[in-house]
């Protein structure tokens, strides 16, 4: 038996097309299935339920079909549950079908699978058990652990009691009476709906067979009874405890979190197992509710579990959260960091695979790259008092020649698979590795001589050369060594050669003014006129501020063609270019003398032709409204 | 009843037009002998065909005179009896200059004669000296003239009974009497105005219709109407339904008669001009003539789209990488005003940036065209706001895009003529002096033509009213260059408002210079 149990529906390949290599026939004559399955709406429950429809019309049709034709119907079905495992009655026609299909084994393989995708479903419990024990009675221990498992992840839930019977009847059954005992033991403190009817059972029981119990269990009945009336104000409220595609009702939403800000309150202190339960519920149908996770783990944290369930709960809520979901995916990052220390290995081991799986789904969010080398840092080059200065110094200069290898092989394309930074590393965060280098170099190693080197070679580089980290840090590094050269000839080339965002090139002209005149003086302020006539490094950041592409060079040459410039055939509405007439025998700049000898001719003009001539470049008509047809 | 007389009005035709018509070609001839018999014969066969009427025109009239000046002239004359309805100048249309003058007359009048015989009589006398006026002579002409006859049924037969155009873009307040007004005084053939009311609120829809019983004059005013204003708003005019081709046709048309009649002018104006002053024919028909010095162009008004909806706010930003994100593009956007959003749609290499207000989006399209955003330079343009935008890919899907764009047909270029007054006065007066020290800022100031057009030199410098797009648009110019010029710096004027603002700014940015060496840009 175990070996047959071993084999679950996570072996069938999820194959993007269910229908590939089908005969042609078949398909032919199915077209209700062609149809379902290539128009299928993944976000619409009811095209959901009309696939599986269909594939259970094509079982009944066919009774047995050949392989392919089986293998296609369960990977379809696969398929659906691998995206919404939570859809326990797909679970369950899943089961039938592979029953019908493939026989009792395999159907009971999809029930092995679903408790394990979907573990705080009650009803795929008591039906997997309960196939279990009339298919398989011998199988004992196998089945008492599987209801032992069980009873940790649902027994605390308000409704369970089809478990909880089928529990007993199994126990009963075996005759083991001190396990009968101890179920009832156990369940007499639960709040369940049917409390009452578990109380008269056991007391029946214990006299039946003689027992005494330790405890007094009429104390335990009053105790049970008040939760229980307590919990029903909110369990009375559930409309829909199970999960569903689309928005969950409001009432609902706001009984749950009455709920769990009840049986989280500190006052009542009820048990941990039954809190943890109802946030399971909960969570079946508000899985995409990112702040019941947080709420959940908020309550962990605070409550001392241990970090592996946290650990758990944060792996599950990535699993589930849609990808916009951001808060707690980097709250989860926090915990890592925080429990660190606690579990160097394991904790920095999730942390890499977790800063991976980010990286995926969010290549542009940089932070993730600078949290990734803090932690590189943190456990690979750690230092601490007891080591040699010498000891440290090989430590760090070894991180920067970890970097420098990583960035050489980004940028010529050698990415080493074993080095897990390489694999990190991608065009948006390239800039931060170096930036981390050059950090390294400058203020931890202190060699300026290697700093300017690094700025020198990477501000070339294509990826770098608009880094907005890269260049603040160039321009503290230069402002560290007060070099006004430099400096100057940063400022001037921003906007022109350096292209930054315009809020940060502004931020640095503002803060650039203020240093030079706190930190210049009047010989290097005349010097540096003197080096160059257009570039004035008092006035000049006041000139570029909110005009990025200031260029007093350009200014100075483009007086000639005044009128071929956008500014005079804009002529302030922008975006509307004209050519305006001009005339073109002006006696403005004339010799006034050659005035007299002869009258004034009259003005000719030019351009008149082209007056109504506008022309406006609509890129949002051509570029956007047509691409976008 | 008024415009029924007003079909007088002299002809702004040009000279090939001009040709075909006896009535102008007599004022423009030099005798007045020849001139007066070709009248006469006129005249004859005009009441032979019985389609004249008792009533003559009376024109060359000094601004002064009034109906009693006029009464006592015929009265001399030995015609008592009559009845004279003067042409006076419309006190709606004209500027502040005429009604701070005296109130004077449009040069001409109609007279009645007891009874066409009287008329045929009186018409005689054309060219005789008024008696009591020295230097003025007598100019008549009979009211119907064989000129407006022969021509309505050629019009007849050219293009039926429509010789109707469109008027759209009219001010809700604009009445149909307004508008009637505005094409009489330009259009004497101008014979009914048409608003279109929306029948349940009872409100102008915008647009009319304005009828001509001349053809010519009803191309005329399509090429020369565009854009005039009425109202405080420029008017639009196109051809009504089943024009267009005739509409085409005709522009060619009146194009190359045109350039025909500049080059007429130049040269009539070279040999005759002084003799055109020395006669001091100052009829307006007579003026149209040798007034054009050379071709001056109307400029039109765009019609209105997102690049010339004055509250149009968003920026359209093409070629951006892919690689920005809306955080990053908001930081190139931002300093140039307060952002609404920052929409960056999937998979288009666009994005769209929305400010509050209009000074902000220029400035960030002056500032930012071409700038290099993450390796990639970008063009910037005018975008729609994202409801617009929506609504637009909405009706593309639809397929009634094409219906939505076609507006009202873009005319050819249009000419309008300089007036005189440089010809006749060789020095420029004040205002062009000053204007040209303004490259594209010709004419500030304007007067009304019809205001001073019986020339007699006291008011004299004068253009045609389809210059006050012009002149508006380039007023308009200087208001927003002056304007930009401060925004550049709005950021800064912001910020010097108050201490805490000042603050608050400088940690931002201290935060960011900090924060973003370190490499939480845009966390």
């Amino acid at each position: 038996m175990p070996d047959e149990t071993n084999f679950t529906i996570e072996d069938i390949e999820p194959r993007p097309d269910a229908l590939r290599g089908l005969d042609t026939q078949f398909l032919h004559d199915n077209t209700a299935l062609v149809q379902a399955y290539r128009g299928l709406d993944w976000s619409d429950i009811s095209s959901l339920t009309q696939m599986v429809d269909v594939i259970e019309q094509t079982v009944v049709k066919y009774g047995n079909p050949n392989d392919s034709i089986k293998l296609a119907l369960e990977t379809i079905l696969w398929q659906i549950l691998r995206k919404y495992p939570l859809l326990f009655g797909f679970w369950k026609r899943f089961a039938t079908i592979e029953y019908q299909l493939f026989g009792l084994k395999k159907s009971i393989a999809v029930l092995a699978t679903s408790v394990k995708w979907f573990p705080t479903s009650l009803e795929l419990w008591c039906d997997y058990l309960n196939v279990l024990c009339v298919n398989n009675p011998n199988e004992t221990d196998f089945i008492r652990n599987n209801f032992e498992i069980a009873k940790d992840l649902i027994g605390k839930q308000f409704l369970s009691h089809p478990f909880w019977d089928k529990f007993i009847e199994f126990e009963v059954g075996q005759k083991n009476w001190h396990n009968v005992q101890r179920i009832y033991e156990y369940i007499i403190e639960v709040p369940l709906h049917q409390y009452a009817r578990f109380f008269t059972s056991y007391k029946k029981f214990l006299n039946e067979k003689n027992l005494k119990t330790t405890r007094n269990i009429d104390i335990i009945l009053r105790k049970t009874q008040t939760t229980v009336n307590e919990i029903w104000q909110f369990e009375s409220k559930i409309k829909q405890p199970f999960f569903n595609l689309g928005q969950v009702l409001n009432d609902d939403l706001e009984n749950w979190s009455r709920y769990l800000k009840f049986v989280t309150d500190p006052s009542k202190s009820l048990d941990k197992e039954f809190v943890m339960s109802v946030f399971d519920r909960c969570l079946i149908p508000c899985l995409y509710h990112e702040n019941t996770w947080m709420m959940y783990i908020k309550w962990l944290t605070k409550k001392n579990i241990s970090d592996e369930v946290v650990v758990d709960i944060y792996q599950k809520a990535n699993t589930f959260l849609p990808l916009d979901f951001k808060t707690l995916r980097y709250d989860f990052l926090r915990f890592l960091k925080r429990k660190y220390r606690s579990n160097n290995t394991l904790f920095n081991n999730i942390f890499n695979e977790t800063v991976s799986r980010y990286l995926k789904i969010w290549p542009n969010d940089i932070l993730l790259m600078t949290e990734y080398l803090c932690m590189l840092k943190r456990h690979s080059f750690k230092n601490s008092l007891d080591q040699s200065p010498k000891e440290i110094l090989e430590k760090q200069t070894s991180f920067t020649k970890i970097l420098e290898t990583s960035i050489s092989n980004y940028i010529n394309n050698q990415i080493d698979a074993k080095v897990h930074l390489q694999t990190l590393i991608n065009d948006k965060n390239l800039s931060i590795v170096v930036v981390e280098l050059i950090k390294t170099t400058w203020l931890v190693l202190k060699n300026n001589m290697q700093t300017r080197k690094y700025f020198n070679l990477y501000q070339k580089n294509i990826l770098i050369k608009n880094s907005v980290p890269f260049w603040l840090t160039y321009y503290k590094f230069e402002k560290s060594n007060v070099n006004f050269t430099k400096l100057n000839k940063f400022i001037r080339e921003l906007g022109v050669e350096i292209y930054l965002p315009t809020t940060v090139m502004n931020d640095i002209l503002t803060d650039y003014k203020t240093f030079y005149l706190t930190h210049s003086n009047i010989v290097t302020y005349e010097s540096s006129i003197i080096d160059s006539n257009t570039f004035d490094p008092i006035l000049y950041p006041e000139l570029k501020m909110s005009n990025p592409k200031y260029d007093p060079v350009l200014n100075t040459t483009a007086n000639v063609d005044w009128h071929k410039k956008t500014e005079w055939k804009e002529a302030g509405h922008i975006g509307i270019t004209t050519e305006r007439p001009q005339i073109s025998n002006s006696i403005i700049e004339c010799n006034s003398g050659t005035l007299i000898q002869k009258p004034i001719s009259l003005p000719n003009f030019r351009n008149l032709e082209k007056i109504n001539q506008v022309k406006m470049n609509d890129l949002y008509t051509e570029e956007f409204l047509k691409e976008g047809k | 009843m008024s415009y029924k007389q007003t079909t007088y009005y002299p002809s702004r035709g040009n000279l090939v037009r001009n040709d075909s018509s006896p009535y102008t070609n007599t004022i423009s001839s030099e005798t007045n002998n020849s001139s007066t018999s070709v009248l006469s014969l006129q005249g004859a066969s005009n009441v032979s065909l019985g389609t004249t009427g008792n009533q003559l025109y009376m024109g060359d009239l000094d601004p002064t005179w009034d109906k009693n000046t006029v009464r006592q002239i015929w009265a001399s004359l030995g015609e008592a009896n009559i009845n004279v309805r003067m042409m006076w100048n419309n006190t709606l249309n004209n500027g502040s200059r005429s009604s701070m003058g005296p109130k004077n007359n449009q040069g001409y009048c109609f007279v009645d004669f007891p009874s066409s015989t009287h008329a045929a009589n009186a018409l005689l006398k054309n060219g005789m000296l008024i008696p009591n006026f020295p230097n003025k002579k007598l100019k008549l002409n009979w009211a119907t003239s064989s000129y407006s006859n022969s021509n309505n049924s050629l019009n007849n037969v050219k293009s039926g009974n429509n010789c109707s155009i469109f008027v759209g873009d009219l001010a809700p307040n604009v009445t149909e009497s307004q508008l009637f007004e505005l094409f009489i005084n330009r259009y004497a053939s101008t014979s009914h105005a048409k608003i279109v009311h929306d029948q349940v609120t009872g409100m102008s829809k915008g647009y009319g219709f304005v009828k001509f019983t001349n053809s010519d004059e009803q191309q005329l005013a399509l090429s020369e109407m565009q854009g005039v204003f009425l109202n405080g708003r420029a008017i639009k005019v196109g051809p009504t339904s089943g024009q267009q081709q005739h509409v085409s046709g005709n522009n060619d048309y009146n194009r190359s008669s045109s350039s025909l009649n500049n080059e007429n002018v130049d040269s009539r104006f070279l040999s005759k001009g002084q003799s055109f002053l020395s006669n001091g024919n100052n009829n307006m028909g007579f003026k149209r003539n040798h007034m054009s010095q050379f071709i001056y162009p109307v400029q039109q008004q765009p019609s209105l789209n997102h690049f010339t909806d004055p509250n149009n706010t968003t920026v359209f930003i093409g070629g951006l990488s892919s690689l920005v994100t809306e955080d990053e593009l908001r930081a190139y956007f931002q300093p140039f005003g307060t952002i609404v959003y920052v929409k960056i749609p999937v998979g288009k290499c666009c994005g769209f940036v929305q400010y509050v207000d209009r000074l902000s989006a220029e400035a960030a399209i002056a500032g930012m065209q071409g700038f290099p955003i993450a390796n990639s330079r970008v063009r910037l343009s005018w975008g729609r706001s994202a409801k617009q935008t929506a609504l637009l890919q909405q009706a593309m899907l639809s397929n009634s895009l094409q219906v939505q764009q076609q507006q009202p047909g873009l005319q050819q270029p249009n000419y309008g003529y300089i007036p005189s007054s440089t010809c006749e006065a060789p020095v420029l007066p004040d205002n062009n002096v000053s204007s040209t020290m303004l490259p594209g800022c010709q004419i500030l100031n304007y007067s009304n033509p019809y205001a001073n057009a019986n020339g007699l030199g006291s008011n004299n410098f004068s253009f045609y009213s389809n210059n006050n797009a012009t002149n508006t648009q380039a007023t308009s110019l200087l208001a927003d260059t002056s304007s930009m010029d401060l925004s550049g710096t709005g950021g800064q004027q912001v910020i010097m408002q108050g201490s805490e603002a000042v603050v608050n700014s400088t940690n931002a940015m201290l935060n960011r210079l900090e924060q973003g060496s370190n490499g939480f840009m845009f966390a």
